[in-house]
């Protein structure tokens, strides 16, 4: 019997504050090892010293209830690594890449989560004298279902980061579901698709 | 043009039960592609025996993806070529060190890994590069690493073979190490720190405020701990440093600690208010003072220098992604 499941795979592309899941997709196995709650939240910010925004994937239930969320770094790390110039030994690199637009993150099932709600946190410091004072803003980035294909999504709730204006909830693009595949013989060619 | 096709290279089970690595290549023409399909077995037999993959090996599939492009090559800068994932980059331009490789096409890759394993199973995606230069880039965002061929050397010589395979595999397994388990690079790459930038073998200010205990301290040894529970080796920026044998300066410890878990100054990050404090300053990505606040778990790791293991931290990083996501 295959396995219940229980995260959820999305597709996500991330531009200019700009959220949209652009592939959903229920899996019986995932890793939680890089998940993590936001660091950036109104408890915390105060804390810190240097700047930063985040995305924050929350997971809700149809009365508002945050039952799960969690913060990724609003840019994503792409790194770039190259031997160092003759002379020296070890590698050199930078970071960052402007065109990377896609991120993919797994998250858990929730019980009872029927919508998944994005907002944005960003800390940025104003000079006030000889001092930085920090400045923290949290904004509504999007909404979507959890409802599958012919099920009914339930009335927006009043979410934890409200939107300026009524949202609706959009549905999540659900890739086709897997019909199981024979195992097939390691070195033989399994087929041609379409170029 | 001739269609994708799938070989499998190695089948350990179901992919939606196992991590799956897709190699994928990008400016072969048809003619070239044995080069590919060479690359691709390569790497399938030797990084499944390097630690952790080898532990892990069970539970990797790996299948390679043929697909032929128009042109041979990839886009540089002016000089733009017609290819099956559209990758560029700039690589040899003056000011661009070390260069990069990307694609605004990033959607055909997904979609053409796909026809070996479903989009949402686990694993990481290898695009082989037909671009003689060595390099690489990974990112844990897309799952996507992408690495050339390491045919020549930095000054344009052409490396022997024995060089050339040891630094394509290397430098995979490298990038592997971003884009499996988002590790961050162990030298300092000079990137500017922002807060909600996490990685597990990089320790920040910001989670020392929240929690005071370093993350990986679950991984320590008795012996590397003291009598408080916090490391005996702590390596701070103005401490002893040197080279041995052809690698980067590494910290000198005590001959009692040496090889221990403990925290090391000097990872990626740079501190924002020094770094806007002395912009134009050159990155020395072994001991550039601007790093002194971000530590790394050990002295050596692959995520450092290319050719040492990974580090503890790091190894069990990508083998417990693995272990989690699989059956």
């Amino acid at each position: 019997m295959p396995a219940a499941e229980v995260g959820l795979y999305l597709r996500l592309h991330v531009e200019k504050g700009r959220v949209s899941v652009t592939a959903a997709a229920p899996v019986r196995r995932w890793s939680p090892a890089l998940l993590h709650a936001p660091i950036l939240t109104p408890e915390t910010y105060a804390r810190f010293t240097s700047p930063g925004a985040e995305t924050v994937l929350s997971l809700i239930d149809e009365r508002g209830r945050v039952l799960k969320a969690f913060g990724f770094a609003e840019t994503p790390q792409v790194y770039f690594d190259r031997k160092a110039p003759e002379g020296y030994p070890g590698l050199v690199g930078s970071t960052g890449d402007p065109s990377q637009k896609i991120r993919e993150v797994y998250l858990p099932l929730a019980a009872g989560a029927s919508f998944l709600s994005c907002h944005r946190s960003e800390l940025t410091f104003i000079r006030e004298g000889l001092f930085q004072k920090p400045v923290f803003n949290q904004e509504h980035v999007a909404l979507y279902s959890m409802a599958r294909p012919g099920q009914a999504t339930p009335p927006v709730p009043t979410l934890a980061v409200p939107p300026d204006k009524p949202v609706r909830a959009a549905t999540l693009p659900w890739l086709p579901r897997e019909s199981p595949r024979p195992p097939r013989r390691p070195g033989r060619p399994r087929g041609k698709a379409q170029g | 043009m001739k269609a994708p096709e799938v070989r499998t290279l190695r089948r350990s089970g179901d992919p939606l039960d196992k991590f799956n690595m897709v190699i994928l290549g990008d400016g072969f023409q048809r003619r070239e592609l044995p080069v590919f399909e060479k690359h691709s077995r390569l790497l399938s037999i030797r990084l499944l025996k390097m630690k952790p993959f080898s532990g892990v090996a069970k539970r990797i599939n790996v299948y390679a993806i043929s697909t032929a492009s128009v042109d041979s090559g990839v886009t540089m800068v002016g000089a733009p070529k017609d290819t099956f994932y559209g990758v560029q980059g700039s690589w040899l331009g003056p000011g661009d060190y070390p260069g990069h490789f990307g694609t605004p096409h990033q959607d055909r890759i997904i979609d053409t890994a796909a026809l070996a394993a479903p989009e949402q199973a686990a694993g990481v995606r290898i695009v082989i590069v037909n671009y003689p230069a060595g390099g690489g880039r990974g990112s844990h965002a897309d799952r996507t690493v992408f690495v050339p061929l390491f045919m020549v050397d930095d000054t344009g010589l052409p490396a022997t073979s024995v060089e050339q395979k040891k630094d394509f595999v290397e430098f995979t397994a490298h990038e592997c190490g971003h884009a499996i388990a988002d590790l961050a690079e162990e030298y300092i790459s000079c990137n500017v720190h922002t807060v909600g930038e996490l990685h597990r073998n990089q320790q920040t200010p910001e989670e020392t405020a929240v929690n005071p205990v370093v993350k990986w301290r679950p991984l320590a040894r008795p012996p590397e701990l003291d009598s408080n529970g916090t490391f005996k080796v702590v390596h701070k920026q103005g401490d002893r440093m040197a080279s041995r044998n052809s690698e980067p300066p590494g910290p000198v410890v005590g001959r009692g600690v040496t090889g221990m878990l403990g925290l090391y100054w000097g990872c990626m990050d740079i501190d924002p208010l020094a770094a806007s404090a002395s912009a134009r300053a050159q990155c020395d990505p072994w001991e550039d003072p601007r790093g002194a606040p971000f530590y790394r778990p050990m002295a050596r790791c692959r995520m450092r220098f290319q050719t040492q293991p990974f580090c503890r931290v790091c190894a069990d990083g990508i083998q417990t992604i693995i272990q989690e996501a699989t059956q």
